[in-house]
């Protein structure tokens, strides 16, 4: 909406910029300025960008050609040197749209990695300097042929100048990429190498990984996990889905990275690698389906968090040959939701993560003044995935917070917040601001990292039913639950402990009870928290705190290994490489 | 191997991936047409505009916008190729306005020509320009506005709903991008006549301007139009209630690319027959065109929360005919007994794979169905499957031990049904090119030649033109054999009839083999490529009840291929148990009436559901997705 009204703007001024010359100047820097902003705001997002660029790109187009028009002597010679002109700058915008579609195609359809060594080159990404830069090609070509029009030349000399200074500082470098992704081998050959290399290295475990670029924080949670395991069995992680950003949205490690598009490539990949015998998926969605129809992997769901919520627990999951679950809490409530997961699928495995939080929290000084934090879930993408408490009581929660004098509050949106809606982007920027306004802290799109700094060093936390509640419980401190999911007009607290036994040892508010979130605070601030009830929660959620968590994932993963080498014949690559 | 080998089991093209190359070269004559109309009218304008002739640029541009509406109204993919090439809508009505302009500029006086550009005339171009941009934005907005794509709905008459109309969006921006380019068009002829321009000026602009009247009535009506359709959450919310009046207990969910519509078709006949209360919910409206008859309502849910606020609580089993990735959208949601139905025959390759484990159940046509996916050893429980057989082979009329059929024959009459020859040489299993002429040549030169059919594979000569030759040679010498012999042209009849009209059929690897075994008829099927007859029968279970023809018309099995036709053709009753047995274990037990049988089975399915999955679902109601903007 804001782009399009931006370049209608654009669109008018340009209009205008006819009466006098300077103001042609003026309005092509603009428009170049507002593309460039906007395309670099929507980096994350590279069909919006393109949206812009294509639209930017038009009305550039059009408002040149009604210039040139304008500037048109009704002479017979003239005519015919206009209508050269009209031809030129359409076969330009022409040249600039096969340009375009040339580089972002062939980069975009392009198997790639990082962190391999593979005798094939990879396609070089041109965003988001393309972008922009594409969309201003009609703005330069305009400039020079003004000045060959009109009689007070000097703006538009100007303006060629400057524009022409830019296509060589930003086309050159764009055309080398053209070039290169032009000469890279066909998508067979580079994805035969691929699989070549791989097979070098000959990796036993295969992370399938897709998502939105905010939601990366569910595989970066599992990165130190699987560093560790990349020491003892090499692990390649594969993105796919035409999500190329996870290359930077990832933590940085040294262990490969791999990004195919398609279920074709996905099962040539398997195929070629036989010593892959274990998938772990950190996430429940649609796009596992590539890898999971693909035989001769074992498939183990490993989650990223543990919560009550809904979809926590659902049907699709069965598709896993196994289901690695944090506690006993997790494994009731797979059987108890009478979804089709079996008992033999399920296996405890602790949550290796939450170790680093309570070893912050140990390592943390307690501040004499007290921390409360507020940590909304995101919106979800389903409506029975719907938590979080912003929309509805996050306004009056904050406001109570920020009303004491006697606590330092910090707000701790979950990293996706926002991403669907923008409205609740929107209010939690506000709330952000005002938090940090009223000397509190905000953190937006921390890494687990960050959030277990807040968290560790939190005395209260008002939260929804979320992964943050479950880790939280580790530190036997109290907390405080809002209960606003989409279910909330059918509930009471009571249903409402018993859908989310993890809010069972906190106080429970509700649209109706919010008000009393003062009292709730000071009354937990206040009183010592029922340790021995946190703790019986926190084993039942996030496992027997005796044994080393991360431990326990790794013999996890060995047992799955044992499993599959007894179990299934192994395999060996197809004699032909031309399968494809 | 076995699977890679198998595949050529596959006797229809898999379908393609659609991109948007395909859609460019899948341009039809029509589009040719409108395309060259296109290009036409610009040029005539052009050239009307360069020699002033303003009669000529009218009739340019006349050519160009008819053929512009055209291709919005026909949907013509002239519209998605010309932008795919950067030359959007938008520009080719700019390229209009421009030559207006010119041949204004041309005709003016140079005086008014000089008031158009530097007098106070010289706001008219920018403000048309600005015009037409907002008209074009303006447009887009209301139809985001509107937003009712990915939501269609049928059949809901019963409960107070029509059918959902298509938004004129399209039509309408159309229109209402034209309109600008009439203002400006009237609007600089009527500066120009106030100027002292020429008398045919002022007539030019007084037509568009006409023209343009028009154009922003039949905006208007357009709009109102829409607005009567209301938003999409209010659309959601109406379907919402038909739904809950319906109550639906079963849904066929169907999400495959567009070319894979066959896949639910292939059910429609069987889903007709069924006596619960059945929805058809479809994730890509691309289907909606190519769909059977039917009296099933049907529903376009486009978004995952479609599927989620439109699966009421009263459904109890899903049935999946495919298996793409849009299928976790209702495999998330609980209390649902999910059946993987597949697309008529269970048994391919394609549909075949680990996946399916995720299926409450797997609906397979006889045992071999469950012996393939067990041999798999991928997690597959042998509870998972329920064995139904193929209501789709009803058609088929089944033989007696006696001889007798439903269809009685007026002589003996041996089919010849060949495959194609594959995408790949590698699975090839056409026996057309390589033993179709001497098979033909050898029956007709038998002492009392058989009554011969012959219906080529309409994908023949796909890839080999020897496959055309061939074809055409055997229609020649049946041709020329002066009998009641028959070539079956494409689509002309279908393939169950023509097994009917046969005693005998000859055919190669392919899924006719499967089908045919419902008929419990003799059977030869070619070996063209000499394969050890032990391979053979382990990689193509279909055929072990049937005599193997080698290449040179020999057998491995002893009797060559003039012996075996005349076997056949006798009813070959020693084979007899063997057939039925090969049926039983590809295709399931014969039932007096299979439609019947499998609709009970669904019906079963809805009751086993029930005991399953005893808690109703809670379904979110549809004002709570409007919290979340796409």
């Amino acid at each position: 909406m804001i782009r399009r009204i931006l370049l209608v703007a654009a669109a008018v001024t340009a209009a205008l910029a006819t009466v006098t010359h300077w103001a042609v100047l003026l309005v092509a820097v603009a428009l170049y300025a507002a593309t460039v902003i906007l395309t670099l705001a929507r980096r994350r997002t590279p069909r919006a960008s393109g949206d812009a660029d294509q639209t930017g790109a038009a009305i550039v187009l059009s408002v040149a050609t009604g210039i040139v028009v304008l500037h048109a002597d009704p002479d017979p010679a003239s005519l015919w040197v206009v209508a050269a002109v009209l031809a030129l700058l359409h076969g330009l915008h022409l040249l600039r749209h096969v340009l375009r579609v040339l580089v972002f195609r062939r980069w975009r359809s392009a198997a790639d990695w990082r962190n391999l060594v593979v005798a094939a080159p990879v396609p070089k990404r041109v965003l988001p300097v393309a972008g922009p830069t594409l969309v201003a090609i009609p703005v330069w070509i305009i400039a020079p042929i003004l000045a060959a029009f009109d009689a007070d030349p000097i703006v538009y000399v100007l303006l060629g100048v400057l524009c022409l200074a830019l296509v060589v500082a930003t086309l050159v470098p764009i055309s080398r990429s053209l070039l290169h992704n032009l000469r890279m081998p066909s998508e067979a050959a580079r994805l035969s190498a691929l699989a070549a290399a791989t097979r070098t290295i000959q990796p036993e475990i295969l992370v399938h990984f897709n998502a939105r670029a905010a939601s990366a924080y569910a595989i970066n949670e599992w990165m130190s996990v699987l560093e560790r395991l990349n020491e003892t069995h090499r692990v390649v992680i594969l993105t796919v889905d035409r999500q190329p950003w996870h290359f930077d949205t990832i933590s940085s490690t040294k262990i490969p990275l791999v990004h195919l598009i398609g279920a074709e490539a996905i099962e040539y990949f398997v195929e070629q690698v036989p010593t892959l015998l274990l998938a772990l998926y950190p996430r429940d969605t649609s796009p596992n389906k590539n890898l999971l129809r693909v035989p001769g992997l074992y498939d183990a769901y490993i989650g990223h968090g543990e919560s009550d919520k809904a979809e926590a627990a659902n049907p699709a999951t069965r598709a896993f040959d196994e289901v690695w679950v944090a506690g006993e809490a997790a494994r009731s409530r797979y059987l108890d939701a009478n979804i089709g997961v079996r008992e033999d699928q399920l296996r405890i495995t602790g949550r290796p993560q939450v170790q680093a939080l309570i070893e912050l929290a140990r390592s943390t000084p307690r501040q004499e003044r007290k921390s409360v934090v507020y940590a909304p879930t995101w919106e979800g993408y389903y409506a029975d995935d719907g938590y979080s408490s912003l929309e509805l009581l996050g306004d009056q929660v904050v406001d109570a917070l920020l009303g004491r004098d006697d606590v330092t509050v910090t707000y701790l949106p979950h990293p996706a917040l926002g991403t669907l809606s923008g409205r609740l982007a929107r209010q939690s920027a506000r709330i952000a601001s005002s938090v940090r306004r009223a000397g509190g802290r905000a953190v937006l799109a921390g890494s687990l990292t960050q959030r277990y700094e807040v968290l560790a060093a939190a005395d209260l936390l008002v939260t929804d039913v979320s992964s943050d509640l479950v880790d939280f419980l580790a530190l036997g401190r109290p907390y405080i639950v809002l209960d606003a999911s989409w279910a909330r007009r059918t509930s009471s607290t009571s249903t409402f402990i018993e859908a989310n036994p993890s809010a069972g040892a906190g106080t429970v508010l509700d649209v109706d009870t919010v008000d009393t979130l003062g009292d709730a605070a000071t009354r937990a601030l206040g009183e010592d928290p029922d340790g021995e009830r946190l703790a019986e929660l926190a084993r039942r959620y996030l496992g027997e705190p005796s044994t080393p968590p991360l431990d326990r994932f790794l013999t996890e993963v060995d047992r799955a290994l044992a499993l599959v080498r007894e179990s299934r014949p192994a395999r060996t690559p197809p004699a032909t490489e031309a399968a494809r | 191997m076995a699977a890679r080998r198998a595949r050529g089991n596959d006797a229809t093209p898999r379908p393609r991936r659609a991109s948007i190359r395909s859609s460019v070269t899948r341009i039809s004559f029509v589009d040719l047409f409108l395309l060259a109309a296109q290009a036409l009218g610009l040029a005539i304008a052009a050239a009307g505009a360069l020699a002033t002739h303003p009669s000529l640029t009218l009739a340019g541009s006349v050519v160009c916008i008819g053929s512009q509406v055209a291709i919005t109204v026909l949907r013509s993919a002239t519209n998605r190729a010309l932008s795919y090439i950067g030359i959007s809508r938008a520009i080719r009505i700019l390229l209009l306005i421009l030559l207006s302009v010119f041949l204004e500029l041309a005709l003016a006086s140079a005086a008014a020509a000089d008031n158009l550009r530097h007098g106070a005339t010289v706001w008219v171009l920018p403000l048309a320009a600005v015009l037409c941009f907002l008209a074009t934005f303006a447009d887009q907005w209301r139809a985001r506005g509107y937003n009712g794509t990915g939501l269609a709905w049928r059949g809901f008459q019963a409960f107070g709903l029509e059918d959902s109309v298509g938004a004129p969006a399209g039509r309408a921006s159309a229109i209402v991008a034209l309109s600008p380019t009439l203002v400006l068009a009237c609007g600089v002829p009527f500066v120009l006549a106030i100027n002292g321009a020429r008398g045919d000026l002022v007539v030019v602009g007084a037509v568009a301007a006409g023209l343009g009247l028009v154009c922003c009535i039949a905006s208007i009506v357009l709009r109102m139009r829409l607005r009567a359709l209301g938003t999409r959450a209010d659309r959601i919310v109406r379907l919402r209630a038909a739904l809950d009046a319906y109550a639906p207990e079963v849904v066929i969910f169907v999400s495959a690319p567009a070319s894979g519509t066959y896949a639910l078709n292939v059910w429609m006949q069987t889903a007709n027959a069924f006596t619960s209360r059945t929805l058809i919910m479809l994730k890509e409206g691309a289907h909606l065109s190519g769909l059977e008859p039917t009296n099933i309502p049907i529903v376009f849910a486009g978004r995952a929360r479609d599927v989620e606020i439109l699966t009421v609580s009263s459904v109890k089993l899903v049935l999946h005919p495919t298996t793409a990735n849009k299928v976790f959208e209702i495999m998330r949601l609980r209390g649902l007994l999910q059946a993987f139905i597949g697309h008529g025959d269970s048994d391919k390759v394609s549909s075949f794979n680990p996946y399916s484990r995720v299926f409450d159940e797997i609906w397979v046509s006889g045992p071999a169905g469950i012996d393939r996916y067990t041999a798999l050893g991928e997690g597959f429980r042998t509870d998972q499957f329920v064995t139904v057989g193929r209501p789709q082979l009803a058609e088929i009329a089944t033989v007696a031990a006696d001889g007798s059929s439903d269809v009685t024959l007026p002589r003996p009459t041996v089919l010849y049904a060949p495959t194609w020859e594959g995408f790949l040489e590698q699975s090839n299993y056409s026996s057309l090119a390589t033993m179709g002429v001497a098979m033909v040549s050898a029956m007709l030169a038998m002492p009392n030649p058989p009554r011969i059919l012959f219906k080529p594979h309409p994908s023949s000569g796909h890839r080999r033109p020897d496959m055309i030759a061939a074809q055409e040679e055997i229609a020649r010498l049946l041709g020329e054999a002066n009998s009641d012999h028959q070539v079956f042209e494409t689509g002309t009849v279908s393939l169950y009839a023509a097994f009917n009209s046969a005693d005998v059929m000859i055919t190669d690897i392919s899924s006719v083999l499967t089908d045919f075994l419902a008929s419990h008829k003799p059977y030869l099927v070619t070996n063209p490529r000499n394969e050890p007859l032990a391979e053979f029968l382990l990689a193509f279970p279909s055929s072990a009840a049937g005599s193997i023809i080698d290449s040179n018309l020999g057998s491995q099995q002893g009797t060559d291929f003039v012996d075996a036709i005349a076997h056949a053709l006798v009813g070959d009753p020693a084979g007899r148990p063997a057939r039925i047995a090969l049926a039983d274990y590809l295709l399931g037990p014969v039932s007096a009436d299979p439609v019947q049988a499998f609709v009970d089975q669904v019906t079963a399915a809805v009751e086993r559901a029930k005991v399953r999955y005893p808690q109703p679902r809670i379904v979110p109601i549809p004002s709570q997705q409007a919290g979340v903007t796409g």
